[in-house]
């Protein structure tokens, strides 16, 4: 129970703030194929925590802290480039793009100089794990967690505006550039927590929120409570996965939520488009 | 509601698309008339506030709502009294045509029994009853615009005092068949009757003759008429417009000039 518990709750915690990024970030983007990963702050995390590992940091508090800066820094470069392309979201997501390839040729960069010990503990980090690191990083995210999520509670009626377009959010009362803001914020905040504990999780940013929408709920006051909890389960249950599949050997749950997420996802689209 | 212009101009990059506009709208129902990229949308889009938050619609001079220039509006009091129904809609919108609509409610706080009346009226007015539950991306295109128009009749009418409404409109006819023209028509003019300031945009210079009381015209970005319908009798004053000869007649039931591109 006691290896048990905090691995459910970091795997919990993990799948609950990349949905909701998910699901922020297609709200804001007007695009349902916008996942945390792609506007580089997982990438810029990564970089963080492979330059921390190459530099014999490996200890239990510099690696996620690393990563954590390295998720900052991107959001300040994406934050800095929101401002400079105003009003155009479609060149803010190009720029991620960008960015996300940047970190991830530093990061190869880094890996193909170092030596085997490195590459080995940095690739394994980077595949994603819910092997709590620090109970008091743990809980200090779950509270950030949870003030994002009352963030988003409240601003669910902004955020259903929001998709009518940037012109109709202004007729409606809305600052758009403080929401804009406010919203870049609070879904960089949720990807560098999850990504600096648990690594490269993939796919459950992308089909949480799509998974809700599926089901039919289109007001973010109801898609709030499902994508997070979707994300939950599916993150739960890659672990359960990762554990049990090759017992007593364990998989890198990152890759398991490729696995099952990338056909999961597919499958969304055939019967989409039968029916 | 009077809004005032004082030597409104517009860039898009290099291109200068309106030049050194003055004028005052105010209660009554006005039309915004011109050819094609005249500068009719970029007019109505400045009137609405969009340009303090939009990069690229920058207006350079001064716009003042009742006196106060509208950049030092409060967001929520301006879109408690101003609504703007866009000429392009979201390509994808989630949601049934309930959601839609019921986001005119925004402004306003949310809904109570007086908004929920009201959002049961807009539903019948716009003939949206049978279509209220179903996806807004299932409907056509004429169906669409109905909502749109339902969305902003909601937002303008949640607001109590009819002088204390500013229905802006861009192109609002826009993909309606006759009868539900008809049906914009009175109630544009029905609102105005009952002191809104209503000012929409159109190119169909034969709806704004049946439904304003006066008609500016753009021409390149340029203010070229201020008229009433009446002065369009004169050819000469529409072919100055739309640069093509005109034959001019006059509609069987209010006189008015109806008028037909030669």
């Amino acid at each position: 129970m006691q290896l048990r518990l905090p691995r459910i709750l970091l795997a919990a915690f993990t799948g609950a703030a990349l949905a909701l990024a998910g699901l922020l970030l297609q709200t804001f983007f007007r695009n349902p194929l916008v996942e945390p990963g792609l506007l580089g702050i997982s990438a810029g995390a990564g970089l963080g925590a492979v330059i921390a590992i190459s530099l014999g940091l490996g200890g239990l508090w510099l690696l996620p802290l690393s990563a954590f800066a390295g998720a900052l820094g991107t959001l300040a470069l994406i934050l800095l480039l929101g401002r400079q392309l105003r009003g155009n979201n479609a060149e803010l997501l190009l720029a991620g793009v960008a960015i996300n390839s940047l970190a991830a040729a530093l990061i190869n960069l880094i890996l193909s100089v170092g030596d085997a010990t490195t590459l080995r503990s940095a690739i394994f980090w980077l595949m994603g794990s819910f092997t709590l690191s620090e109970w008091p990083l743990l809980l200090a995210s779950m509270a950030a967690l949870i003030a994002c999520i009352i963030w988003t509670a409240r601003k669910t009626q902004a955020l259903d505006v929001w998709q009518l377009g940037e012109s109709e959010a202004i007729h409606l009362g809305i600052n758009i550039h403080h929401f804009r803001r406010q919203i870049l914020g609070v879904t960089s905040l949720l990807v560098a927590l999850a990504v600096a504990q648990s690594g490269g999780i993939g796919f459950i940013g992308l089909l949480a929120p799509h998974m809700a929408r599926r089901l039919g709920l289109a007001q973010h006051r109801l898609l709030l409570p499902a994508t997070l909890a979707l994300g939950m389960t599916l993150a739960v249950l890659s672990d359960l996965l990762a554990r049990r599949l090759i017992y007593p050997m364990e998989l890198p749950v990152g890759v398991l939520t490729a696995l099952v997420g990338a056909p999961a996802f597919l499958l969304l689209f055939l019967r989409r488009n039968r029916s | 509601m009077t809004l005032v212009l004082e030597n409104v101009g517009c860039h898009h990059g290099n291109t200068k698309v309106l030049h050194d506009i003055s004028i005052a709208v105010s209660a009554g129902c006005t039309a915004l008339i011109g050819a094609n990229g005249a500068g009719k949308s970029t007019l109505l889009r400045l009137c609405a506030g969009e340009g303090r938050y939009l990069h690229g619609l920058k207006p350079d001079g001064e716009i003042f709502l009742n006196g106060t220039p509208l950049a030092s509006w409060p967001l929520q009091d301006l879109a408690k009294r101003r609504s703007f129904l866009p000429q392009q809609h979201a390509d994808q919108l989630h949601g049934c045509v309930r959601d839609i609509m019921c986001l005119a409610m925004y402004p306003h706080g949310g809904g109570g029994d007086h908004a929920v009346a009201l959002y049961q009226q807009a539903l019948s007015i716009w003939e949206l009853d049978s279509l209220a539950c179903r996806h807004y991306d299932d409907l056509s295109g004429g169906e669409r615009q109905r909502v749109q128009l339902a969305r902003t009749w909601l937002q303008m009418r949640l607001h109590p005092i009819a002088s204390e409404r500013l229905w802006l409109l861009d192109e609002p006819q826009t993909a309606l068949d006759l009868p539900h023209q008809r049906r914009l028509r009175d109630h544009l003019r029905q609102e105005s009757a009952e002191g809104a300031t209503v000012f929409f945009s159109t190119h169909d210079i034969n709806f704004a003759l049946r439904t304003a009381d006066r008609l500016i015209a753009l021409r390149n970005g340029v203010l070229c008429a201020d008229a009433s319908p009446d002065d369009f009798s004169d050819k000469a004053l529409l072919e100055r417009i739309f640069d093509v000869p005109f034959y001019v007649t006059h509609h069987p039931v209010d006189g008015r000039p109806w008028v037909m591109a030669e």
